[in-house]
C-alpha cells in the first residue's frame, strides 16, 4: 500500500497543472464559503444581539381615527388653526360622530397634521396593550431639511426602555444643546466628541456618537429611501433642546411585546400584529406607514444578508461540483495511462480496492492544500467583508474571533464528496480482470457518436473530420466542456440581464419625469398653481370585470391610489408604443400601470369598481402606461374631486421644477405649514445611478469570476487532452505536421460546442428569470422587464472564448515539448 | 547516387551516453538497407538521426546535397512531410480514424495518389471503413505502410516493422516493402534485431555500441516469402 501511495504521489507531481487547478478551485470555493458565512454569521449574531440588548421596538403605531368623538375636538383648542381648518372643526362640532365622509377625511387630516393622533383614545390604547401583551412609549422626532441634507432630532429620555441608543463614544446628552449624533455621520464628516456643530444659527455640543437600534438603515423619511451618511444625521437631545429645534414634527408610539420573539422569524409580526387575532385584524391601531418605514430601517439588513448567503453557498456548491468532475477526469486519465501497471499489480495479487484507494491522493492533496489555504484566506477576507456591510448599516461591528465552526464543513464535506467520487470511478476501472488491463492500449473502441460524426462529415476536409472524431472520442470531457460553458454562460447572462434591468428600470422610472420635486400636502389645496397638480386618494377595488361584463376574480384586497390629474407638463404617461395616454383619462376613464395590468390580468376596456362615499363607481380602463412599480390609477382630477364631494377641484400633491422646494427656508411659511413632505427626484435618481454603478462593477467581477472558472476547467481539460494524445501528437510531428497545425487539430476541438452551449444558455437563463419573476411578481409587487442586448451577449461570449483559448494556450506549451521519440517507443 | 551521407556522426545523450560514436555511412538511392544490432547498439538512434527526428551532437548529415544539421525544427518537419514515410513496430494508428482516414493522415497537398488505389494494393479495400480496433495486426501494419506510401516518399524508414507480427504476417509485410522498392524505386531503411530479415536487403549494416562493426553488400537477395524466421 505504501508503494502504491508513493507511486500515486509521484504521478501527482508529474501532472502539476492538473493538481494545481484542483487546489485552486477548492481554495476559491473555501474562501468564498468561509468569508461569506463568517461575515454574515458574525454580523447577524451581532445584529440580533444588538437589537435585543437595545430593546428595539417590535412595531410602531399611531391610534386609528375611525371613531372621532366630539370630546376629541378639545385637543384642537390649543392649536392655531387656519381659517379653513376652523371651518371644518366648526362643522364637525355639529355632526360628530356621524359627519359625512368628506368632513371626516378633512378632520382626520387636521389631527394628522398637528400630530394629535397620539393624544387620542389613551384609555383604549392601554386596554389594547394589555390585551395583546405589549409596552409602548411615545417617540418624538423632528425633521429638518434643505433638500439635500436631512437632520432628524429625537427627544432623548433616559427613562425610556424601548429603542435604547447604543453609545459608541462619549456620553448621551444631558445638558441643553448637548447632542449625540450618528456614528457614521460623524465619521463621514470628520466630527469628534467636543466639536461644536452649527445648524441654522444654533450651536450644538457633540458629546457622543451613537447607533440607534430602530435606525439600522437610517432612512429619514418615506420619501428618501436611500441613506446618505454624509448628509443624513440624527441628533439625540434633551427636552429643552428638542423643543427649541425647528422642524416638522412626528409623534408615534414605539411598542414592544412582553413575549420573547425570535426576530429572525416573521411570525412575531404576522401573528400578533397581522394575524387573525392580531392588532391590525381587529382594526385597533393604524400602522401602515410607520411599520413599513420601520421594516426598512430595521430589517433591510436581513433582506441583504440572506440572499447573499444563499447565492454564495450555491456558487460554492457549483465550484465543488466542478472540482469533483475535474478530479474524476484526472483520476480516470491516470488509470487509463497506467492500465498495464494496474494489470500487473492485480496479477501479482493487489486487490482492486487497495489500488483504487491509492488514487485518493488526488482529493486528499486537493482538500489538504486547497481548503486549508482557503480557510485562512477566507477568515482574513471576512473582515473587510464585514466592514463593507457595516458601512451601509449602523450596527456595532462584532469583535474579531477565530472560529472553528467551519472547519468540519470545509474539510469533511469536500473530502468525503471528492474521495467518494474518486474511489468509485477508480474502483470501477481497476476492478476489471488483469488480462483485460494488460491488453494493448491502442485498440481503443470508438463510440457511436464518433462514428456518427465521421459519417455525417464524410464530405468535409480531413482536418475537420479528425477534429470532431477526437471531440466525440471522450464524451465525458465533451459533456463537461459543454456544461461548464453552459453554466458560465448562464452566470454571465444573469448578471448582464441584471445590469440591463436596473438601467431600464431607472430609465422607465425617471425618464418620463421632467420635474425635480414631489411636494405632498397635509391638506387639500384649492388654489391653482402652475405646476402639475394631483389629487391622490387611497382606495380599495371592490370588483374587477372584463369588457364583456364577466367578473375577474382576485384573491386579496387591492389597495391603489386614485390619482386625479389634469394635463401634466412634467410627467409623461405613455403606453408601450410611446402614445400619450393623458387625453384618454376623462370622466370615468382611467389609466392603469403595466404592473397593475400584469398582476391583475386586466386590459383596456375592462372595468374596475370602487366604493366612494358608500356608493359604488365603475371605471373603464382606457389605457395601460409603461411603469413597472406604480400603484397609481390615473383619472381626471376634476371628476375625482367631485366624486369625493369637493365643490371644486382640489389637490394634495404637485410635481414641480421650482428650486425653492430644494431648500425649505425659501418656502413661504404659510405653504410650508401645509407641506407634509418634499421628495427630491434628482437626488434619488443620482443615488440610484450610483448604486447601479456599484452593481455594474459587481457584475464585471462576477463575469471575470465566471471566465476564471471557465479558464481553470478548460486548462485542465486541454491538459488532459494533450496527455492522452501524447503518442498521436508525437506521430503527427514525425509525419511532418507543424506544432501549430497539431495544436489546431488536437486542442481546438471544442470551440463550436462552447459557442453552442453559450448561445443556448442565454435564452435558457432569460426564460428561467422570467419564470421566477412571474412567480414572485405578486410578492414583490412589481414587474421587472427581462432582456439582454446583442452587445452584452457578444461580450459574454468573448469572455468565455478568451478563457477557453487561454486554457488551450497554456497546454500548447506542453504540446510543443512532446518529443518525436514518443512515437517510436515500443509498447 | 547517395540519398544520405553521414560523416563522423556522433550522438551523445546527457553528456556521457554515447549512442553513436563517429558513424560514416552512405545510403544509396533505391536500395533496401537493413541495419542490424542488438538492443542498445544505436540502430534506432541512427534511424532517428537519418530521418531528422533527432539532431546529431557532431558530424554531418546530408540528404542528397542538402545538409540536415543546419535545419531548424520547422524545416525538418517540412523535410519529413514531403520526403519520408515511417513504419513503426507498434503501427501508431489514430484510434478514432478509420483505415481510410489513417492513410489520409499521411497525405500531402501535392500528392495525387488515390487512397483507394493504395488500399487495393495493400489488400485493404474491404477494411476501408473499419477502425483500428476492428483490424488484425497485419492489417494495421499494412494501413501504416499505406499511410507512408500515400505521399510517394523518396525514403521509407521502418523501425522493427515486423516486431509485433507473427512470421506469416511479417513476411507478407516485408513482401509489400520489397514490391514498393522494386516498382517505385523507393529507398527503404529498415532497423531490426532479426538477422533473417537482412536477406532481403541490398546493403546490410551491423552495429554495436554506437559503431558500425560491419557493412556489406548482399548480392543474393531473397524474397521475403522465402525467409525463415530466426
Amino acid at each position: 500500500m505504501k508503494l502504491l501511495l508513493l507511486n500515486a504521489i509521484k504521478g501527482l507531481w508529474r501532472k502539476k497543472i492538473q493538481i494545481i487547478a484542483i487546489i485552486l478551485l477548492l481554495m476559491i470555493a473555501t474562501i468564498l464559503y468561509v468569508a461569506s458565512n463568517n461575515a454574515i454569521n458574525r454580523l447577524e449574531d451581532g445584529y440580533y444581539d444588538y437589537l435585543e440588548k437595545q430593546q428595539v421596538e417590535h412595531f410602531s403605531f399611531v391610534p386609528a381615527m375611525e371613531n372621532l368623538q366630539l370630546e376629541d375636538l378639545d385637543l384642537l383648542q390649543a392649536i392655531a388653526l387656519t381659517e379653513e381648518e376652523e371651518g371644518i372643526v366648526q362643522q364637525a362640532k355639529f355632526c360628530l360622530p356621524d359627519c359625512n365622509p368628506q368632513t371626516m377625511m378633512m378632520l382626520r387630516s387636521i389631527f394628522a397634521k398637528y400630530n394629535l393622533q397620539v393624544e387620542l383614545n389613551k384609555d383604549e390604547i392601554d386596554k389594547i396593550a394589555e390585551k395583546h401583551g405589549f409596552d409602548y412609549e411615545l417617540t418624538q422626532s423632528k425633521l429638518r431639511t434643505d433638500g439635500t441634507k436631512y437632520y432628524k432630532a429625537i427627544l432623548y429620555d433616559e427613562t425610556k426602555q424601548i429603542n435604547q441608543p447604543y453609545l459608541l463614544e462619549g456620553n448621551l446628552p444631558q445638558a441643553d444643546n448637548d447632542v449625540a449624533i450618528l456614528y457614521n455621520y460623524a465619521q463621514a464628516n470628520n466630527l469628534k466628541i467636543g466639536d461644536q456643530y452649527e445648524l441654522n444659527g444654533e450651536q450644538y455640543n457633540i458629546v457622543g456618537t451613537v447607533f440607534l437600534p430602530d435606525y439600522v438603515y437610517p432612512i429619514m423619511t418615506i420619501n428618501t429611501p436611500m441613506f446618505d451618511e454624509e448628509n443624513n444625521n440624527i441628533f439625540l437631545m434633551n427636552e429643552a433642546t428638542y423643543q427649541a429645534f425647528v422642524g416638522s414634527e412626528n409623534k408615534v408610539f414605539s411598542a414592544r411585546f412582553h413575549e420573547e420573539f425570535d426576530l429572525k422569524h416573521r411570525s412575531y409580526i404576522e401573528g400578533p400584529i397581522f394575524g387573525e387575532d392580531g392588532i391590525i385584524a381587529e382594526d385597533e391601531i393604524n400602522m401602515t406607514t410607520n411599520n413599513f418605514l420601520r421594516l426598512l430601517r430595521v430589517d433591510t439588513i436581513q433582506a441583504d444578508l440572506e440572499p447573499n448567503r444563499t447565492f454564495t453557498n450555491a456558487f460554492v456548491n457549483v465550484l465543488l461540483g466542478i472540482s469533483a468532475v475535474i478530479i474524476l477526469i484526472v483520476v480516470k486519465k491516470r488509470i487509463e495511462n497506467e492500465k498495464s501497471q494496474v494489470g500487473i499489480l492485480k496479477a501479482v495479487g493487489y486487490s482492486a480496492s487497495s489500488i483504487a484507494s491509492s488514487y485518493l491522493v488526488y482529493p486528499f492533496i486537493g482538500v489538504l492544500f486547497g481548503c486549508t489555504i482557503g480557510y485562512f484566506l477566507g477568515l482574513l477576507l471576512s473582515e473587510p467583508l464585514i466592514e463593507v456591510y457595516v458601512s451601509y448599516y449602523n450596527v456595532p461591528l462584532p469583535g474579531y474571533q477565530v472560529t472553528l465552526e467551519y472547519l468540519s464543513r470545509i474539510f469533511l464535506f469536500p473530502l468525503i464528496l471528492l474521495s467518494t467520487v474518486s474511489f468509485i470511478i477508480a474502483f470501477l476501472m481497476v476492478k476489471k480482470p488483469p488480462l483485460y488491463l494488460l491488453k494493448e492500449g491502442s485498440n481503443l473502441k470508438v463510440n457511436f457518436f464518433a462514428k456518427l460524426s465521421n459519417k455525417i462529415l464524410k464530405k468535409r476536409a480531413f482536418k475537420t473530420r479528425f477534429k470532431y472524431s477526437l471531440a466525440f472520442r471522450s464524451l465525458g470531457k465533451l459533456m463537461i466542456v459543454t456544461i461548464v460553458s453552459f453554466a458560465s454562460g448562464m452566470l454571465i447572462t444573469l448578471f448582464m440581464i441584471g445590469s440591463g434591468l436596473f438601467t431600464e428600470l431607472l430609465d422607465q422610472t425617471f425618464g418620463n419625469m421632467k420635474f425635480d420635486y414631489i411636494v405632498s400636502y397635509n391638506t387639500f389645496m384649492k388654489e391653482e398653481a402652475e405646476d402639475d397638480l394631483f389629487l391622490n386618494l387611497d382606495n380599495t377595488i371592490v370588483k374587477i370585470a372584463a369588457s364583456d361584463g364577466s367578473e375577474i376574480a382576485f384573491e386579496d384586497e387591492i389597495t391603489v391610489t386614485l390619482s386625479g390629474l389634469d394635463a401634466p407638463q412634467y410627467l409623461k404617461i405613455e403606453d408601450g408604443e410611446e402614445n400619450d395616454l393623458i387625453p384618454a383619462a376623462e370622466e370615468n376613464k382611467v389609466l392603469v400601470s403595466y404592473r397593475f395590468a400584469e398582476l391583475n390580468k386586466v386590459g383596456v376596456d375592462d372595468f374596475l369598481y370602487f366604493e366612494i362615499n358608500d356608493e359604488e363607481y365603475k371605471f373603464i380602463i382606457a389605457g395601460i402606461y409603461q411603469d413597472y412599480f406604480s400603484r397609481m390609477i390615473f383619472i381626471d382630477r376634476a371628476y375625482l374631486s367631485e366624486l369625493y364631494g369637493f365643490e371644486e377641484p382640489v389637490y394634495n400633491q404637485k410635481y414641480s421644477i421650482d428650486e425653492k422646494y430644494g431648500d425649505t427656508s425659501k418656502i413661504e411659511d404659510e405653504e410650508l405649514a401645509q407641506i407634509e413632505g418634499i421628495f427630491g427626484v434628482r437626488e434619488l435618481e443620482k443615488n440610484i445611478e450610483d448604486e447601479i454603478e456599484v452593481f455594474n462593477y459587481v457584475i464585471y467581477v462576477i463575469i471575470a469570476f465566471a471566465a476564471l472558472m471557465a479558464f481553470l476547467i478548460m486548462l485542465v481539460i486541454a491538459n488532459v487532452i494533450v496527455e492522452e494524445n501524447r503518442k498521436n501528437i508525437s506521430l503527427m510531428k514525425v509525419l511532418g505536421y507543424k506544432n501549430k497545425e497539431i495544436g489546431d487539430i488536437i486542442l481546438n476541438i471544442y470551440t463550436p460546442f462552447i459557442i453552442f452551449a453559450y448561445l443556448i444558455s442565454i435564452p435558457a437563463m432569460v426564460y428561467l428569470i422570467r419564470y421566477i419573476l412571474d412567480i414572485l411578481a405578486d410578492d414583490i409587487g412589481f414587474i421587472i422587464p427581462v432582456s439582454i442586448s446583442f452587445f452584452q451577449g457578444f461580450v459574454g461570449l468573448i469572455a468565455i472564448l478568451i478563457a477557453y483559448y487561454l486554457g488551450i494556450g497554456f497546454s500548447k506549451r506542453v504540446l510543443n515539448k512532446i518529443s518525436l521519440s514518443e512515437a517510436l517507443k515500443r509498447e | 547516387m547517395s540519398v544520405y551521407t553521414l560523416k563522423n556522426v556522433k550522438k551523445i545523450y546527457n553528456q556521457r551516453n554515447v549512442a553513436l560514436d563517429g558513424v560514416d555511412l552512405k545510403v544509396q538511392e533505391g536500395e533496401i538497407m537493413v541495419i542490424l544490432g542488438p538492443s542498445g547498439s544505436g540502430k534506432s538512434t541512427l534511424l532517428n538521426v537519418l530521418s531528422g527526428l533527432d539532431y546529431p551532437t557532431s558530424g554531418e548529415i546530408y540528404y542528397y546535397k542538402e545538409k540536415l544539421n543546419n535545419k531548424d525544427e520547422e524545416a525538418l518537419a517540412e523535410y519529413r512531410y514531403h520526403n519520408l514515410g515511417f513504419i513503426f513496430q507498434s503501427y501508431n494508428l489514430m484510434p478514432t480514424l478509420t483505415a481510410f482516414e489513417n492513410i489520409e493522415l499521411g497525405k500531402t497537398h501535392q500528392n495525387d495518389c488515390d487512397i483507394e488505389q493504395i488500399m487495393r494494393k495493400m489488400d485493404l479495400i474491404d477494411q476501408k471503413d473499419k477502425y483500428p480496433y476492428q483490424l488484425s495486426g497485419g492489417q494495421m501494419q499494412r494501413v501504416a505502410i499505406a499511410r507512408s506510401l500515400i505521399k510517394n516518399p523518396k525514403v521509407i524508414f521502418c523501425d522493427e516493422p515486423t516486431g509485433a507480427l507473427d512470421e506469416k504476417i511479417g513476411k507478407i509485410v516485408l513482401e509489400k516493402l520489397q514490391n514498393i522498392n522494386e516498382t517505385q524505386k523507393t529507398t527503404i531503411v529498415l532497423v531490426t534485431h532479426n538477422p533473417s530479415i537482412a536477406q532481403i536487403a541490398h546493403t546490410v549494416v551491423k552495429m554495436n555500441s554506437g559503431k558500425i562493426v560491419e557493412k556489406y553488400k548482399n548480392n543474393k537477395q531473397a524474397r521475403a516469402s522465402e525467409l525463415r524466421w530466426v
